[in-house]
Order: C-alpha cells, then sequence, then structure tokens
C-alpha cells in the first residue's frame, strides 16, 4: 500500500486505503470522519461500456485551486481536517479517482463540509476526462451536471465564456 | 519573449495543439484575435481564459513571459 501522496494530484488511481490511514491519523477532538470516493462507473454510452477514464489537468492552478477549497471549506464548516485527492492519467471502471476526507467534532459540520468539497472538486478545479469504451473509442466529457445544489466554495468565477463575438 | 499559450482538453484535441507561443499581442482580446484565426475551430467553443493560473475576464493586457491557458468547461471526479 502506497502511503498518501503530499501532492493533491496523484499519478493513476485513488488508494481507498488512504481513508484508513487519515482515519487512523485522527485525534481525540474529532468525534466524526467521513469521507468521499469517487468510482468509475462502466456506464453504456451510445452502445459501449466505459472502460477507463483518462484525466488531464492544468496542475500548477489545479494544486493551488484544490488547496484553495481545502482551506475555505475548512473554514466555512469549522473542521478540524481536510483531504482532497485527486486523479491524473488513467484509471479504470471500478477503480476510485477523487478522495475527500474530512474529520470535525461532529457529524453534522463532516457531512456537509465534505458534500460542499465534493461539489466543488468536481466543478471548480481544471481538469478533464475522456471516457475511453471497450471498443477503443472515446469521448470528452464535459459540463457534466452538478449532482448536488450544495454551496460550492472554490467554484469561482461565475459560468463559462462563451467565445463567440 | 512571446506569451506562452496552453490548451487542454478538448480544446486542444481540436487545435491539434497543447501549447504555442504568440508574438506582437498586448491584450487578451488580440491574442484571442490571433489565436481564433489560427485555430478556426476555437470559436463558440466554450471555455474559459487564465492568465497566469488565474480566471482572466478576457481583456487584461500581457507581457512577454506571461502564461495563457485556455480551459474547456472542467470535468472533475
Amino acid at each position: 500500500m502506497m502511503a498518501l501522496p503530499s501532492q493533491h494530484l496523484v499519478p493513476g488511481p485513488v488508494d481507498p486505503a488512504w481513508v484508513g490511514e487519515l482515519t487512523a491519523a485522527a485525534d481525540g477532538r474529532s468525534g466524526a470522519c467521513t469521507s468521499f470516493l469517487g468510482v468509475i462507473r462502466a456506464d453504456k454510452a451510445e452502445g459501449r461500456a466505459v472502460a477507463r477514464i483518462d484525466y488531464s489537468a492544468y496542475a500548477p492552478m489545479a494544486e493551488r485551486i484544490f488547496g484553495e477549497i481545502e482551506e475555505s471549506v475548512r473554514g466555512e464548516y469549522g473542521l478540524h481536517d481536510i483531504v482532497i485527492r485527486h486523479s491524473v492519467g488513467a484509471v479504470d471502471a471500478g477503480k476510485a479517482s477523487m478522495l475527500v476526507f474530512v474529520r470535525a467534532g461532529h457529524r453534522a459540520e463532516a457531512f456537509a463540509g465534505l458534500r460542499a468539497a465534493v461539489e466543488a472538486v468536481k466543478s471548480g478545479a481544471p481538469v478533464w476526462k475522456r471516457e475511453i469504451f471497450t471498443d477503443g473509442g472515446s469521448r470528452w466529457v464535459e459540463g457534466e451536471e452538478s449532482q448536488g445544489a450544495g454551496p460550492r466554495p472554490g467554484a469561482t468565477a461565475g459560468g463559462f465564456l462563451r467565445n463567440a463575438t | 519573449m512571446p506569451v506562452r499559450v496552453l490548451i487542454f482538453g478538448s480544446l486542444a484535441e481540436a487545435t491539434g495543439t497543447h501549447r504555442l507561443e504568440v508574438d506582437g499581442v498586448a491584450d487578451l482580446r488580440a491574442l484571442r484575435t490571433r489565436l481564433e484565426e489560427r485555430f478556426p475551430s476555437l470559436a463558440g467553443r466554450p471555455h474559459r481564459v487564465a492568465l497566469n493560473q488565474a480566471f482572466a475576464h478576457g481583456d487584461e493586457s500581457v507581457a512577454d513571459g506571461d502564461e495563457v491557458a485556455l480551459l474547456p468547461p472542467f470535468a472533475g471526479g
């Protein structure tokens, strides 16, 4: 088992064992540890199944924004700790590509902070994904509808500019 | 020293380019015009622009050595 990497962006899949590592490091004042693992679904699209996703990122900007999301959610929800990790490169279906771990005094702020951070990671950082199908074909996935209605710290700068004159 | 332009995700595929350097542009508006002349496939594709790794409004001045990135809609997670 690889120890939790220090950078937010990790090459290849996220190791679910990092959740155990983070939980074991908890101190005596935190009553709630909770985490979210985003896992690649083998969805069917246009009659073919997703084999893996290739993630790419504007790495220095993504690192900074993940750090800003951690700081902003930690402050807003009064968390004791928050850790974000996200894959770059290829991640097979069934493997995890993102981790958000939070530690807080009580479950209410832990769950709320976790939700807010997950939404911000999915929509607020310069990361892109390309689905690779079992038949070798592929497609970009962009502007995915957010499944959450929670607040989005870190998702700055409003909507996307349409580049038409 | 020119402006360095980085292109990501589907925009890199559409233009066939990840990275290029552009000389003689004073601001992001002029840079955009220049890029759209060179890569007509950019026009009409939604994206944000970052200047030196911070979101830009689109009319900021640029100087030699600046880094401009074209960012299609994010899709993390």
